[in-house]
């Protein structure tokens, strides 16, 4: 049990800017969580799947991958080498291309995500959040 | 927008993990074809199954089946290659089917408001 409202935060695990990213991500992350709950987990894969998928498609190099675990909820963070903001940028994602369809999806099935710019180093880090369903 | 100065992706595919999760095993069937999609379909391997549904003859594109039972793991990108997939039939005058759709999959198509768009077959 961690204490309530901390993250535990694991070691951003670093991915090759390259196609292979994707599946890499997806293999990380069901590696690294499988005491979550099954729906839960393929839920964090699709939408770090999504969020991966666009930094390598659109973004630059290096990309990372975070994992912070609180017990109540997770939260997944990408960060690539690209400043420029997401097309549409948070919250408003378009819904007619491949990139917008990803973004949609992961508006749609997160229970909270952004998108955070910084300078140095230069990047963009999107983030996903996913409640644990609570019992009782 | 500044999207197309955005640099392509630099590797495709050639570091070993080009089609390899991504299997499409063909059935005839009386009136068409059944492609069972077998592994994951993301951004490398979805454009194995457009190009599977491409090289269909005349006769097997009336019926196009897609049983997605043993499919895995589908993102937006397998979505894209789900709508390539009907346009090719339907632009030969055949009619695509999905079958086996998990209840993410259905989701997904729900939520990019294709699920209008495919026939479900229940399973």
């Amino acid at each position: 049990m961690t204490e309530s409202g901390v993250v535990d935060r694991i070691e951003p695990q670093a991915l090759p800017h390259s196609l292979a990213a994707p599946r890499l991500a997806r293999q990380y992350l069901t590696s690294r969580a499988a005491e979550w709950p099954a729906e839960l987990l393929d839920l964090v894969v699709l939408l770090a799947n999504e969020l991966v998928t666009n930094a390598v498609v659109h973004g630059r190099g290096p990309v990372e991958l975070s994992i912070g675990d609180d017990g109540r909820r997770i939260r997944i963070e990408i960060s690539d080498g690209d400043p420029d903001p997401l097309p549409g940028d948070a919250g408003r994602p378009p819904n007619a291309q491949q990139s917008g369809r990803g973004l949609l999806v992961v508006d749609s099935l997160a229970d909270r995500w952004g998108c955070r710019l910084h300078r140095v180093p230069p990047g963009k880090t999107v983030w996903f959040e996913l409640q644990y369903e609570m019992s009782g | 927008m500044d999207v197309n100065r955005r640099q392509l992706p630099p590797v495709l595919s050639m570091d070993g993990y080009g089609c390899g999760t991504l299997r499409v095993a063909a059935d005839r069937c009386p009136d068409g074809i059944s492609l069972r999609l077998i592994g994951e379909m993301d951004l490398v391997t979805a454009p194995h199954l457009v190009e599977s549904v491409r090289s269909l003859r005349g006769p097997d594109m009336q019926h196009v089946r897609l049983d997605l039972t043993q499919l895995t793991f589908v993102d937006a990108a397998g979505l894209r290659a789900l709508v390539q997939a009907r346009m090719l039939v339907h632009g030969r005058g055949g009619q695509l089917t999905l079958r086996g759709a998990r209840p993410l999959l259905r989701r997904m198509l729900e939520i990019t408001e294709l699920n209008t768009a495919f026939d479900l077959e229940s399973t």
